[in-house]
């Protein structure tokens, strides 16, 4: 009696999961203009995206140059983290990282905020249409283009910069090799750069508000400043917090692209970020493991900030991703 | 009553001056280098080597753009320039079109896979040197194509486009069409895509400007000087003393058609300007499509 009922038991199962089975085929069948589609995508993907984070597992072993990403012999497991953490330029290099990304957001976050609040209370629409564009510019301008005209004007042979601080202090600074300058010169030219793009959101965000709420406040006999600070800033904090997040999230990741048109020997001790090591002795240096161990841990704690970062603003009630 | 308005008013005013004392300090300070570049490109020799030259040209010259247009490792580069863009701009838009369509028809049953596949790399990837490997690996190192197509498919505009066209393409369209007999492909590429040329341009145009401006990837994974971009020659010149243009000095003396040195920086500068002139001319007419990408894109949040 058991026996035959488990029977019928495993050949209804069977059935069923056939016809499951061929169920699913027969959509995809149906599908398969739209699967043809996605094929190169996938395809594209699964090389350019999925493959090198396969990758990431040379970080742990001792990577020989012909060896390819599915040969895993010469595993070290965490030597090469290891080696990150006891080596000498560790602390340096984080701590330059986050303090280039800190500087950046302190000074740098505000200004497009403030330029879009200026620019909103301008009544001339066809000047203000021309400042805006005049403001757009610099953000077109190439990063070799930005650091070129910084180094020549910097330069202690006649840059202009350099004329001007010999006026006034006496003195020919070499503002390039002094690692004290560093910082600023990033974060200045990445204001200067900037300032007006990142102002466009905002007054984006500014122009949905409700004009209804500023004649209120009119009728309540309130300056512009007051009706800045109290309709227009709340008006955008979603927008700010967004934004924040986004910042915040990639508190460690510089990219290494201005950092190295920019920075010379003389000042690692406060130019060298995480991504140019990673880059001159990961890459040029062809130290592979030892540069993925680097890159590896670098994207892990910047996933862990996104997520964090997310976590505050949803706790704060503010804006968040998702 | 009376005194408190005056008192706003007066506030206002004093408040509404320092608003445009603001910007126009502002917008001075972002027109300063390009001034100062314009300039120093323009002005006689004998000005710009002695310093003098700071806002306004002193004499005039145009000495240093015959150089830079006389120099041919700046033309081979520029048509590299164009090339990459124009190439990698057209892989782009190709994958992210072909990538936003499935994710539109609701009735794709690999739908949200694919969304999963494509969403996951914008928050992890492999890094530099794995990418390397790969390309090295995949035999298009030193080719054209490690340049086009790696990034040619990225979340961000495939989400941007698949919006797009949720909001701008009807489904009853779609339908009537499929109604008719019509396969996806044909539906995409003839119908949808006339519709989507506003998105289209504004992702074409970041593209553009994002590989007119790239130099990292160029030197990484381009070996020789020939298949360099401007950008990389202006790298060189600017930053690594590379002397393309001194030798243009000198061929250009010895046919003679110049007759004395060109302070190095003029040079340089006028190399930046005639990088720089062709953004900044087309940029204000362009400028309406990015600005209407930055506004789309904020509104997927």
């Amino acid at each position: 009696m058991n026996f035959r009922q488990s029977n019928l038991n495993t050949i209804t199962d069977i059935a069923v999961s056939r016809t499951g089975m061929s169920r699913f085929v027969k959509t995809l069948y149906k599908e398969k203009v739209l699967i043809l589609l996605c094929l190169p995508v996938v395809v594209h993907l699964a090389l350019f995206s999925y493959i090198p984070l396969y990758g990431v597992l040379i970080a742990f072993q001792d990577f020989r140059p012909g060896q390819g990403f599915f040969d895993l012999s010469h595993w070290v497991g965490f030597d090469n983290f290891i080696r990150f953490f006891k080596g000498l330029y560790a602390y340096r290099l984080v701590r330059n990282t986050f303090l280039l990304n800190i500087y950046a957001i302190l000074f740098g976050f505000p200004v497009p905020i403030i330029f879009a609040l200026l620019l909103n209370e301008m009544r001339a629409d066809k000047l203000k249409k021309v400042f805006q564009t005049i403001s757009y510019l610099p953000n077109f301008i190439s990063t070799v283009i930005i650091c070129g005209l910084v180094i020549n004007m910097l330069s202690p042979s006649g840059g202009i910069i350099n004329q001007l601080a010999v006026l006034i202090t006496g003195n020919n600074m070499s503002f390039l090799i002094d690692p004290k300058y560093f910082r600023t010169i990033y974060v200045v030219t990445g204001i200067w750069q900037n300032f007006g793009w990142g102002s466009i959101i905002y007054l984006a965000t500014i122009s949905g508000i409700d004009i209804a709420l500023y004649e209120f406040a009119d009728m309540d006999g309130a300056s512009r400043f007051q009706k800045i600070i109290n309709i227009t800033v709340p008006g955008i904090l979603p927008t700010i917090s967004v934004l924040f997040i986004l910042n915040m999230a990639s508190l460690m990741s510089v990219a290494p692209e201005k950092v190295l048109l920019l920075y010379n020997p003389a000042i690692y001790e406060t130019a060298d970020v995480i991504s140019t090591y990673l880059f001159r002795v990961g890459f040029l240096g062809a130290q592979y493991s030892y540069g993925t161990a680097i890159g590896l841990l670098n994207s892990v704690v910047s996933l862990l900030l996104l997520v964090l970062s997310n976590k505050a603003a949803q706790k704060a009630k503010l804006a968040s991703l998702w | 009553m009376i005194l408190k308005e005056k008192h706003t008013k007066f506030k206002d005013d004093l408040f509404i001056i320092s608003v445009y004392a603001a910007i126009i300090i502002a917008i001075l300070l972002s027109l300063y280098p390009f001034m100062y570049v314009t300039s120093m490109s323009i002005s006689a020799r004998d000005q710009v080597q002695s310093g003098k030259v700071w806002l306004f040209p002193r004499g005039f010259s145009l000495d240093s753009y015959k150089v830079v247009l006389a120099t041919g490792e700046i033309w081979l580069s520029y048509f590299n320039t164009v090339l990459y863009s124009v190439v990698g701009t057209f892989f782009t838009l190709l994958f992210t079109v072909i990538a936003a369509y499935p994710l539109t028809r609701k009735d794709f049953s690999l739908r949200k896979v694919f969304l999963t596949l494509i969403m996951i790399p914008m928050f992890i990837s492999g890094g530099l040197i794995p990418t390397f490997i790969l390309i090295q690996s995949l035999g298009i190192y030193n080719t054209i194509w490690a340049i086009v197509l790696p990034g040619a498919v990225a979340a961000w505009n495939i989400i941007l486009v698949k919006t797009f066209m949720q909001y701008n393409v009807p489904d009853s369209i779609i339908e009537s069409a499929r109604i008719d007999g019509a396969n996806d492909i044909l539906i995409l590429f003839k119908m949808v895509v006339p519709l989507m040329t506003p998105i289209l341009a504004v992702i074409a145009l970041y593209s553009i400007v994002a590989f007119w401006n790239s130099y990292l990837n160029i030197l990484i994974y381009l070996r020789e000087s020939t298949k360099h971009t401007i950008q990389v020659y202006l790298m060189n010149v600017l930053l690594r003393d590379s002397n393309i243009l001194r030798s243009s000095v000198s061929s250009l003396k010895a046919e003679g058609r110049m007759d004395s040195a060109i302070p190095n920086i003029q040079l340089k500068y006028a190399f930046i300007m005639f990088v720089s002139l062709p953004i900044i001319f087309s940029y204000p007419f362009l400028q309406k499509y990015f600005i209407k990408g930055v506004i789309v894109g904020s509104l997927k949040d």
